[in-house]
């Protein structure tokens, strides 16, 4: 800190004597960034600990955890036996969140084929998806410890099971920076509602805040309290924000409190994000291909939206892009709701693998579609006689799937396998840690050497586990 | 011959289940290596204690405690290891100290070779196997070859010369300052005259004394949290007596915001928190019951010993009362999980680990929680100590005892009061209209009424049974209940034996009150329907075939369109009885003999109720009566008391059932008294129920639960049985009886004896005075925690025990503030309100005060809050979305319950973090409790 503070004092006391207004010297670094980029600044693009793969990363996360069994898990014995009694063998020490008793197989109504040259195995509920299933690398035996949203959630995104530790994206930016100081490093987007674990999914944990997550509301202004108040010009909103950058300056350089940095940058990126985000927000400057591309329509609210505002956002350099699309969550009515959500978010992501590609940013950037955990092959929603109107499947966290394509990632790989029912991996496990690990990797970053120190412990993504999966890179 | 899907299964299940560890081959002991046990006396400290501290001491000693032994110290020797025991008191041959010693396995011999380190020679072994055998006597009075720990904190301090004569160091003159103020440079009390010297040593000048607005400013924060307001600030500068500042500190002691600020302080120790935390993390509508309960105790000045004692063993004191067993609420600040899918018995466990590493954090300021999963990396803390520290805890169970609180109860008892008042009214409105327009009105009604009055008899079952294979439970009221499996399609059968009859007719209820699965419909499809397909009744004569009993003339209440009653005389598949739209009320039909059927003795009938439609549309719950009533039957809605009563000739009737006609009729048929009715039961509606609060406390189970090491932390592997102990690298551990338990522990803490308690609560009031600690590890004095910044100054706090009455309730708070002077110290180590280092850069001279009470005052300024005493509490400002979802957008204040005051009565998540902090990095309440130093996992 001593030295955060001496620097500080340094460039207070240059701006000062070189005679420039804050003000000034700000706009003046707008355009020349790298020129000016204060070394303080804790958003600064930093180098990768070795040779990145991937420079950018999404994630698409589907909150509530879709079948795995009904969109890339093929299982013709499950299917067999569908309906059938689970023998107590197979249930002996798993946990499930609801269902509980005698228990029944579950098999799948939907078709499976294989497709593209790699002849990876897909369900007929993702047409778009199939289109590039070259691309894209499955991993069929991820596994965590939480068998409920909100700790899953947040075990998938910090490593842990509670709230109060950063989310991965806290991680990277704090690990990389990023490239647009225009726009938040970090950024969120969500069709439908939170998931259970909240705003904490983005959340910095004990990281400086300045690495938190920003939600950009993808209706309405997409950051709230942006435009400037009623009556106030642009300059009188300079002059305040000159004004509290001085006070705030002359804080940090008396107590040298980090959490004030953050808030000078924090302003900062405010005042320059009321230019730069409508113009990022306005996709109806698309040329319609492209909107047809992701199946996108200006100004409503869709999932479809959001995967072309990330492609926007990532070619804008912003560093991590997160997707949330709600309700994939299918204890029950799995027959009718879960091709609605495939609807959804099929062709989108499927055009934002294709759109990528096209402009030659999937080289390094990484795709991550997944949730928290996947269903079980056993049958939700039973009545006292074992009969069921519109059954679903109840939470699984021993086995399911996600997919990840572009920077690094060996496309048309399927990674990992499980037994005849699902239950669990047989061959290569893949730990949600081993996945951070991975992500990690692929950004430039050791996951056991980025760490910072608190409460007297150096703390990372991975806790004091995860190994980098090295089957999946290319 | 395994089918195709038994393989499978077996293949699976071959694969999923989790490898385990190769079964713990036990190698065969060899006895014939074991000397033979030594002829003649042992004497431990001249025979046994020397082979100890030469051979095993450098692992199994005061720095290293290798598997949790320790060989130097009696109750480690003779407790044993992590593992179990290694000495068994009078069966060396069954001591798994001689089995090492003499490698009776072939294999492991202790001590281990290397290091110049040699096996025991014969004798020795002889020696040790003769010691056993005569009972491992360890005299009491037997030196501990070395100190028990070297290390500062686990020894009693010694209390420190006192510096003599700051005198020499004269502040400067600062002007304005305010007359009458004396110079600083002279110590006041032993606290002083340190810092003066320290200064002197570092040649610093202490800074002259600050002016009043500042004193009384800080001091208001540092006591009560709150800024002065400004006439007391006048008061303060106007007061020209001597000790204006003693007075002044007097005074906010006495302020009952100082056991608002000072609670919170304990309230961060003790974890508390409004929620469960955890995936729900559901409010504790009642946590602040035991917050209270703080405020009040440190207001009500009293003794930390006691104070402590309350909170960890309330419960066990003899007469423990309400006071008493509320303070127990400390330990009811652990987490809660009920999310789905768990394992309580988990959880149990998981707050009594918390309980044992919270108690340790707060009173001994050691890092316990690392003893969890091993034995502790650094401090001589075993893990079979961590178990046995478990077992004083392992017994509690969790118990929430109403405690209405007294504006509670006042409030309850008044509105109580009040409703009486009005329902005594009410009733005695309907009574007297009741009574007093009982004449004509009655006698025309009930003569009207009685031609139409059908008496029903319930016929109670005398057996029932379903054809397949659901169960049928027949009630007090007559009433069946079907339960149990719900098949398809089912026939209940039911016999009954009714009066002489004639026999006119019959009514069937479909009850709306079935099993509790379907409560409140009358069937038991997934729609609560039902379809009656057929009811029949047949004439059963002893020694004659059955007879069916023609029925006619089916009427109901209600039917749904195209499922008419009359269908359940027809006996068809596809059409019967059904209500749908109007499952979830009773029901009633009826059906005429075709002629009145007169029973002889010993006849009974036998009624089948039919249900042939599919998809379980059966009837949930019936009761069937039967009426000798003049046919044609009505359908009405009269009770069956009322109806009965109404079919006798009125000269008949009894004076009771006179008089419940009477009641019936102007209540439930005459309009103006039905309206009288109607507003005593709306009133009864309105009945004030009692306060629900409750504290949450902990007791005793009688039957005690045996406490086991859980091998890596892992609740499901139990290993040795361990009994409640206290580590052995402190001091003696006395217990009142043969049963330690909670209390014994709790006494231990406030021990004279014991190194740590008073010097850890005491730096912990440094922390709070001064934003940072003389250990700066307030939770860690242990090996890897902070030096003492001011060793002389921790140790003065221990040696004057900061008296004011006794010597246990030093460490109250309120005490050291008061002998201490804390403000006024903290302006003889500021110098300018800049950081001053001494020689060593990174241990400050002075200390930056602590922030909160800032940002609570700020708090109540942004908020327009009074602060204000006993509010139950607020729900903060949370950001939308914040985890756990379904906290609130806004602050609410609970409806009544007066302002909230800010600080304390804000509302505090175990499971998300502080709303208004939410940008600052913090840990929800859960993981904050004690700042942890130095965890390891």
């Amino acid at each position: 800190m001593n030295i955060t503070h001496l620097n500080l004092l340094k460039r207070r006391e240059f701006f000062r004597r070189a005679g420039f207004s804050l003000g000034s010297m700000a706009l003046a670094s707008l355009l020349r960034e790298q020129t000016f980029a204060a070394p303080k600044n804790p958003l600064a693009s930093k180098h990768p600990m070795f040779a990145p793969r991937a420079k950018r990363v999404i994630f698409l996360h589907m909150i509530g955890a879709p079948s795995q069994l009904d969109l890339f898990e093929n299982k013709p014995e499950l299917n067999k036996l569908d309906g059938q009694d689970c023998p107590e063998s197979l249930l002996k020490g798993r946990r499930f969140a609801f269902i509980g008793g005698k228990m029944q197989l579950a098999g799948t109504k939907f078709k499976f084929a294989r497709h593209g040259r790699s002849g990876q195995e897909l369900s007929q509920l993702l047409p778009h998806l199939s289109t590039v299933a070259d691309d894209i690398a499955i991993v069929k035996t991820l596994h965590t410890e939480e068998i409920n949203h909100a700790p899953a959630q947040m075990f998938l995104h910090t490593g842990f099971g509670r709230g109060g530790r950063p989310s991965f994206g806290s991680w990277v930016t704090y690990g990389l920076g990023t490239e647009n100081q225009d726009l938040p490093a970090y950024t969120v987007l969500l069709s439908g509602p939170l998931g259970g674990a909240g705003t904490s999914l983005w959340a910095n944990g004990f990281l400086p805040s300045v690495y938190q997550g920003i939600q950009f509301r993808s209706s309405g202004d997409p950051v709230l309290f942006l435009s400037n108040p009623k009556g106030q010009s642009q300059e009188d909103r300079r002059r305040v924000f000159d004004a509290v950058k001085d006070l705030n300056e002359r804080q940090l350089a008396d107590v040298g409190d980090p959490e004030i940095a953050t808030r000078i940058s924090q302003y900062e990126m405010a005042f320059k994000m009321q230019t730069s985000v409508p113009e990022l927000m306005d996709i109806a400057r698309e040329p319609k291909s492209v909107l047809d591309l992701y199946g996108a329509k200006p100004g409503a609210s869709s999932f479809a939206n959001n995967c072309l505002l990330a492609r926007r956002l990532i070619e804008r350099g912003v560093r991590v892009v997160e997707l949330y699309d709600a309700d994939w969550d299918h204890h029950s009515g799995i027959a009718t709701r879960l091709p609605a959500k495939c609807r959804d978010v099929d062709q989108a992501m499927a055009g934002l693998i294709t759109d990528l590609k096209t402009r030659g940013l999937l080289d390094d950037t990484l795709v991550i579609w997944g949730a928290e955990f996947g269903r079980t092959p056993l049958r939700q929603g039973i009545d006292g006689d074992g009969k069921s109107t519109n059954p679903g499947r109840d939470h699984h966290k021993d086995a399911y799937t996600m997919w990840l394509a572009g920077g690094g990632i060996k496309g048309g790989i399927t990674y990992g396998r499980t037994d005849d029912f699902g239950f669990s991996p047989v061959e290569n496990p893949v730990h949600v840690h081993d996945l951070n690990a991975t992500v990690l990797h692929l950004l430039g970053l050791d996951h056991e050497r980025l760490t910072f120190k608190y409460q007297g412990r150096e703390f990372r993504l991975t806790d004091i586990h995860g190994n980098v999966v090295k089957g999946l890179l290319a | 011959m395994m089918t195709g899907f038994q393989k499978t299964i077996a293949l699976v299940a071959l694969l999923a289940a989790p490898s385990l560890p190769a079964a713990e081959t036990k190698k065969a002991l060899d006895f014939t290596k074991l000397p033979p046990a030594a002829s003649g006396a042992v004497d431990f400290a001249k025979d046994i204690q020397p082979i100890f501290a030469n051979n095993c001491f450098k692992c199994h000693g005061t720095e290293k405690q290798k598997g949790g032994l320790r060989l130097d110290l009696k109750q480690g020797a003779l407790e044993g290891g992590d593992l179990g025991a290694v000495i068994v008191a009078g069966k060396a041959t069954e001591s798994k100290l001689l089995h090492l010693v003499a490698k009776l396995d072939g294999e492991t011999q202790m001590p281990p070779s290397g290091e110049g380190r040699k096996p025991l020679t014969r004798e020795q072994i002889a020696k040790l196997r003769a010691w056993i055998d005569a009972g491992a006597n360890w005299p009491d009075s037997a030196v501990a070859a070395a100190k028990k720990s070297g290390h500062w904190a686990f020894n009693a301090p010694k209390r420190p010369a006192i510096p003599r004569s700051g005198d020499t160091l004269v502040a400067e003159p600062k002007s304005g300052r305010t007359k009458g103020d004396k110079s600083v440079a002279s110590p006041r009390n032993p606290i002083d005259a340190f810092v003066l010297a320290r200064l002197a040593k570092e040649k610093i000048k202490p800074s002259p004394e600050a002016d009043r607005y500042t004193l009384i400013r800080r001091l208001s924060f540092d006591l009560l949290g709150l800024p002065p307001k400004l006439e007391e600030v006048h008061e303060f500068i106007a007061d020209k007596s001597p000790d204006a500042y003693e007075k002044l500190v007097d005074r906010l002691l006495k302020s009952p915001h100082f056991g608002e600020r000072w609670g919170r302080h304990w309230l961060d120790l003790a974890r508390y928190a409004d929620s469960d935390g955890y995936e729900k993390d559901r409010a504790r509508p009642f946590a602040y019951v035991y917050r209270d309960w703080v405020i009040k105790a440190i207001n009500d000045d009293l003794p930390f010993d006691r104070f402590s004692i309350l909170q960890l063993a309330g419960d066990l004191l003899p007469g423990a009362g309400a006071e008493e067993k509320t303070a127990t609420g400390f330990h009811r600040q652990t987490l809660t999980n009920t999310e789905g899918g768990t394992d309580q018995e988990e959880f149990r466990c998981k707050a009594t680990v918390d309980r044992v590493s919270t108690t340790a954090a707060v009173w001994l300021g050691v890092t316990m929680q690392c003893a969890e999963c091993h034995t502790h990396k650094y401090d001589p803390l075993t893990q079979r100590e961590f178990y046995q520290l478990f077992a004083f805890f392992n017994n509690a169970s969790e118990k929430n005892l109403p405690a209405p609180q007294p504006d509670e109860e006042r409030a309850y008892e008044a509105a109580k009061k009040k409703w009486n008042t009005e329902n005594a009214r009410l009733l005695q409105l309907r009574d007297a209209y009741v009574n007093g327009a009982a004449g004509a009105k009655f006698e025309q009604w009930a003569n009207t009424a009685s031609v139409t009055a059908v008496a029903w008899t319930a016929l109670t079952p005398e057996k029932a049974s379903a054809k397949s294979g659901s169960t049928l439970t027949i009630g007090k009221d007559a009433a069946v209940t079907a339960g149990g499996k719900s098949p398809e399609k089912e026939t209940y059968v039911i016999e009954v034996k009714p009066g002489a009859g004639p026999v006119t007719g019959f009514r069937l209820e479909a009850l709306a009150e079935g099993e509790a699965k379907k409560a409140g419909k009358v069937g038991r499809a997934k729609d609560g329907n039902f379809v009656l397909t057929k009811f029949g009744v047949r004439l059963l004569l002893p020694g004659e075939p059955a007879k069916d009993i023609e029925l006619l003339n089916a009427q109901a209440d209600f039917s749904q369109p195209r499922f008419e009653v009359a269908g359940a005389l027809k006996g068809l598949d596809t059409t019967g009885w059904a209500v749908a739209k109007q499952t979830d009320r009773s029901h009633t039909a009826l059906f005429e003999t075709k002629e009145p059927l007169v029973l002889p003795a010993g006849a009974r009938l036998e009624i089948t109720l039919d249900h042939q439609y599919k998809a379980n549309y059966t009837l949930a719950k019936f009761r069937v009566s039967a009426t000798s009533a003049t046919l044609p039957l009505r359908l009405d809605s009269l009770a069956d008391d009322v109806a009965l009563a109404l079919s006798k000739p009125a000269e008949k009737r009894t004076a009771a059932e006179t008089e419940r006609l009477k009641k019936y009729l102007l209540t439930q048929v005459d309009a103006e008294g039905k309206k009288l009715q109607a507003a005593v039961d709306e009133n009864a509606k309105k009945v004030p129920t009692a306060p629900e609060t409750f504290a949450a406390t902990i007791a005793e189970e009688p039957a005690g639960r045996v406490t086991r090491v859980h091998v890596r932390g892992n609740f499901l592997d139990r290993g040795a049985e361990v009994r409640p102990l206290t580590p052995a690298v402190l001091h003696a551990f006395k217990p009142r009886g043969t049963k330690p338990d909670r209390l014994d522990l709790a006494q231990w803490l406030f021990s004279p004896e014991n190194p740590l308690t008073a010097r850890v609560t005491v730096n912990h009031v440094w922390k709070n005075l001064f934003g940072r600690g003389l250990v700066a590890s307030v939770d860690d004095f242990g090996v890897k925690g902070e030096k003492p910044s001011h060793p002389e100054l921790l140790r003065l706090s221990r040696g004057e025990r900061v008296v004011e009455r006794e010597n246990r309730r030093a460490e109250h708070p309120s005490a050291v503030a008061r002998g201490h002077r804390g403000a006024r110290l903290r302006e003889l180590g500021e110098v300018d309100g800049k950081p001053r280092h001494g020689a060593e850069p990174a241990r400050p001279l002075h200390f930056f005060p602590a922030h909160r009470a800032v940002s609570d005052a700020d708090d109540l300024r942004r908020a327009g809050l009074e602060r204000h005493l006993h509010a139950p509490r607020a729900e903060q400002h949370t950001a939308p979305g914040a985890h756990a979802a379904q906290r609130p957008g806004v602050l609410r204040v609970r409806a009544g319950a007066g302002p909230a005051h800010g600080g304390v009565a804000r509302d505090e998540s175990h499971g998300a973090h502080p709303p208004r902090l939410r940008d600052v990095p913090r840990a929800p309440a859960a993981q904050r409790g004690v700042e942890r130093a130095g965890q390891s996992l």
